[in-house]
């Protein structure tokens, strides 16, 4: 009996607290010719406990990339993205930082905790469609994504 | 008779006894003002003094037995903050005691003779003159300190606003789309207005947010060659030049000191107006340039609808727009960020011009290497011959 693979829609972690921003995003994916699913969380704590799959967010999928704002009460974005790359498990998950600011220091500063790539929201509707599209043709459909298995675990470096 | 400080607390700090007493003397003659004199024998003694009691003035000399030439004033500098220190100097220490003012001290007196009153008057001098520099370092410190202030303020104030901005401009252009239906012309245009008013606020606070970067960020000073940096424009604005049918003329340029992306920037503004100001027939463009000694000054002119004499001053000002948003887009910071990137490299920017004769912006930068040029200037002149 043949095995029947099923398509598993594209998973996306959006950290976000702003509603507005949260449905933006979510109209602009709906545009999209791939299957995504979108989770979100409100902030940082929020977040990390989906992805580790806390207390009542066991069921949280596993995401294929983190949309994540620096802008968040509480826990700071740039405190969410630098656990998230000092994870040993969730370190490989990329993470574009979608945020209104320009500011250099906020620039340099994603790029040192490992941000994958960082992404300024634009003030027109249009661009920002333009923007999700972007980020979607390239990291869903040129770039190799690691495997979702949660079990392949940490690989070991060679000089371990 | 002047008035004057009922008694001036003076440190004498000499350790020859009888110039001291000569000195104590002298001073005890003057007219105008009573002197009280303490006599520190060194600068230990000196330095000593100064920690527990209060001067006016300290008087100097500089040749001590624990100091000698300009450490003597170095070292009691610090010490006397506040004070003004006049410098007791020999006839053959005078060179000395010009390199000692250099160094900090008000002013010297030649040793012997000297007229008690002009005595008096050089320490009553050096005292409201040291006042006065106290005064200016205090202005100036609190004017860099607001300086500062006000740059970071308009940075946070653009940054901040940007996020509510992105959500009217979005959201009314979502409404727009999918409510495409239910919406009449009268609900359609009032979204536009809206919509419209965003995306306007947005290039109001890209400007803003601009302007207030130049000089916050220090970007690097380097030499800019102005030629690369008009090509870069005239590629830029390509799309203008060719739909308005401008010639543009651009002569050899300097090599200037500055920052490349700030200067292509001013350079491209000044050429976009000189486009968008244009009269019926295309627009003609010159750049030229003088150099003026370690400056050179570079003009922009064309033959546009030019700018009355009474707003040469106010197009330099933020938010002065000299016509209505229909007749000529713009935000009204452009030109004033301009002149703030001048005036950054130690430049000036003003305008000449005649209400239907076109304007000629100049623009001063400090040339980056004379020699350099000047020699570019003379290979090229050679080989016109």
């Amino acid at each position: 009996m043949p095995q029947v693979i099923e398509a598993k829609p594209i998973e996306i972690l959006l950290v976000e607290d702003n509603p507005g921003d949260v449905d933006l995003t979510k109209a602009a994916l709906r545009r999209s010719k791939l299957a995504t699913h979108l989770s979100v969380a409100r902030d940082g704590e929020q977040a990390l406990a989906m992805l580790r799959r806390d207390g009542q967010h066991s069921e949280s999928p596993w995401p294929d990339m983190i949309l994540l704002d620096l802008n968040l009460p509480k826990k700071s974005g740039k405190e969410v993205l630098a656990e998230i790359k000092q994870d040993p498990e969730l370190r490989r998950i990329p993470v574009a930082v979608v945020t209104s600011s320009q500011a250099e220091q906020d620039i340099i500063r994603s790029y040192d905790l490992h941000a994958n790539c960082y992404v300024t929201k634009p003030l027109d509707l249009s661009q920002f469609r333009r923007v999700v599209e972007t980020i979607e043709d390239f990291w869903f459909m040129v770039v190799k994504l690691p495997s979702r298995s949660r079990s392949t675990a940490v690989v070991a470096a060679p000089s371990d | 008779m002047r008035s004057c400080l009922t008694m001036i607390r003076l440190l004498l700090v000499e350790d020859d006894v009888a110039d001291a007493r000569h000195f104590q003397r002298a001073l005890s003659r003057a007219q105008s003002c009573s002197f009280e004199i303490t006599h520190a024998v060194s600068i230990g003694d000196a330095r000593a003094r100064l920690g527990w009691q209060e001067f006016d003035a300290v008087v100097l000399d500089l040749s001590l037995p624990d100091s000698s030439g300009i450490d003597t004033i170095r070292s009691l500098r610090d010490a006397a903050a506040s004070m003004p220190i006049v410098i007791l100097s020999g006839l053959d220490d005078e060179a000395m005691a010009i390199e000692a003012i250099r160094e900090g001290a008000q002013d010297y007196i030649v040793k012997w003779p000297c007229d008690a009153d002009m005595l008096s008057h050089v320490i009553r001098h050096s005292i409201e003159r040291k006042k006065s520099e106290r005064q200016l370092e205090r202005y100036a410190r609190q004017l860099e300190q607001s300086n500062a202030e006000l740059e970071q303020y308009g940075y946070v104030v653009s940054h901040d606003l940007r996020e509510p901005l992105r959500m009217i401009s979005s959201y009314t252009s979502l409404l727009n789309e999918e409510y495409s239906a239910a919406l009449d012309d009268d609900a359609r245009r009032y979204l536009h207005y809206a919509h419209d008013g965003a995306r306007r606020m947005g290039t109001l606070i890209d400007g803003l947010l601009d302007y207030s970067r130049v000089g916050r960020l220090n970007a690097a000073v380097e030499p800019v060659d102005l030629n690369d940096a008009a090509i870069e424009v005239l590629a830029a604005l390509k799309t203008e030049i060719e739909s308005s049918g401008a010639t543009v003329h651009v002569e050899r340029l300097p090599q200037v000191l500055g920052n490349w992306s700030r200067l292509v920037q001013l350079l491209q503004h000044l050429v976009d107006n000189a486009l968008k100001f244009r009269q019926e027939s295309g627009p003609v463009i010159d750049i030229a340039c003088e150099v003026q000694g370690e400056f050179c000054q570079i003009a922009v002119q064309d033959n546009g609808i030019g700018i009355e004499a009474q707003f040469h001053e106010r197009i330099f000002q933020m938010f002065q727009r000299l016509h209505t948003r229909d007749e000529y887009p713009g935000t009204g910071i452009g030109l004033a960020l301009c002149k703030k990137i001048v005036e950054q490299y130690g430049g000036r920017l003003s305008v000449a011009s005649e209400p239907d004769n076109g304007a000629t912006f100049y623009f001063t930068l400090p040339v980056a290497d004379k020699k350099k040029f000047s020699s570019k200037l003379e290979r090229r002149r050679a080989c016109l011959r």
